[in-house]
């Protein structure tokens, strides 16, 4: 997120701000040592049901919404890429990683390598709906906001009202009945990561500083693992190329 | 929205739904689904979602309601105008989105996980 404040420090004298939402059923609990690191002057909020998702049709994270001066959506819920890092800064994987690094993490960083976003794109155009508001090609119109928002059949609305109740059952610290109704949105949502994310991040898959980013079955009882897919399988089965929806002008 | 028992606060169902009621029945943006009758300051919020077409997921007997959104429009957008969206920051203070109208806003969603 430090590339982010950056940014809105760059077009805040525009009349532009940044509103970051964690979207964790954990709340501050969860999020609060990224947000308090990251230091942000801008709004920085909390979402533990995932209001997001209901309202704005949040799939993924990073994920963003832009919103003009009244109030109205001119880009719905579309992959943020974090802006372009110059070539002389980039970093090879191998540096980043831990030496003890566990197999599985390394799996993952190399599938999360592969996920490709289309950075330049997107942030020109942001630069270009700050500078030029309506009269940017990048700001939609009211009709194309709609049409470009999720789809929502009468399955999908009803995966959200199973989320949403599987969070509040973990919050009660009725984990078992939780379970149940996460496989539930996750059976109706299905092109939701978040809510696979958020349910598997619950499960305590490994231990220590990564133990949220584990995502899937422990290695010491895998049978355990309450859900039908996990990140590194699933990534996988769809190819990480297609993790995020390419994306449109 | 997540309710513990049906009775709901009409002004809470509206900010949490996005629904607002009007005489010609509960509306969002162009879109308008007629009631019989209109809400008072309370509600029984199980009944006004099934008459909404909202979806109602319950547990303990309905000592605990989630009540998911709408797809009438068959989009997660209803309409174009942004939702009142009021969340908490660190501290536990309520902020609204709205309170932003007049600049250019990126909501931006992540997850520590």
């Amino acid at each position: 997120m430090p590339v982010w404040q950056a940014l809105r420090d760059e077009l805040h004298p525009s009349g532009f701000e940044l509103v970051t939402v964690g979207l964790d059923a954990l709340g501050a609990d969860g999020c609060r040592h990224f947000m308090e690191a990251a230091a942000p002057t801008h709004p920085a909020l909390l979402d533990q049901y995932h209001v997001l998702a209901r309202t704005l049709g949040v799939i993924n994270i990073p994920s963003s919404v832009w919103i003009d001066e009244q109030g109205m959506i001119v880009r719905p819920a579309e992959a943020a890429p974090a802006p372009p890092t110059p070539a002389a800064e980039k970093t090879t994987p191998e540096r980043q990683l831990p030496a003890d690094m566990p197999q599985r993490f390394i799996e993952m960083t190399g599938e999360a390598m592969k996920i490709t976003s289309q950075s330049e794109a997107y942030h020109a155009a942001l630069k270009d709906w700050v500078t030029k508001g309506a009269d940017s090609e990048f700001a939609l119109s009211p009709e194309e906001v709609i049409d470009r928002s999720r789809p929502r059949s009468a399955d999908v609305a009803m995966g959200h009202a199973h989320f949403e109740l599987a969070t509040a059952l973990e919050l009660d610290g009725n984990h078992d009945a939780a379970i149940e109704h996460f496989r539930q949105a996750h059976k109706l949502v299905p092109d939701s990561w978040t809510f696979r994310r958020q349910a598997w991040s619950l499960e305590p898959g490994a231990t220590g500083p990564f133990a949220r980013f584990w995502q899937g079955p422990s290695e010491d009882d895998p049978a355990a693992w309450p859900y039908e897919g996990d990140w590194l399988a699933d990534v996988k089965k769809i190819g990480a190329e297609n993790y995020s929806e390419p994306w449109r002008p | 929205m997540i309710l513990r028992g049906a009775s709901s606060d009409t002004a809470k169902f509206e900010q949490a739904t996005g629904w607002t009621f009007k005489p010609e029945g509960a509306c969002k943006g162009d879109v308008c689904i007629p009631l019989s009758e209109p809400p008072g300051e309370t509600i029984d919020a199980l009944e006004l979602a099934q008459a909404m077409g909202l979806p109602v997921v319950t547990h303990a007997d309905g000592e605990l309601i989630a009540i998911g959104p709408e797809s009438v429009g068959a989009h997660a957008l209803t309409t174009a105008e942004a939702p009142d969206i009021r969340l908490p920051d660190l501290d536990g203070n309520e902020f609204a989105l709205r309170s932003l109208l007049g600049q250019k806003i990126l909501v931006y969603a992540w997850a520590p996980y």
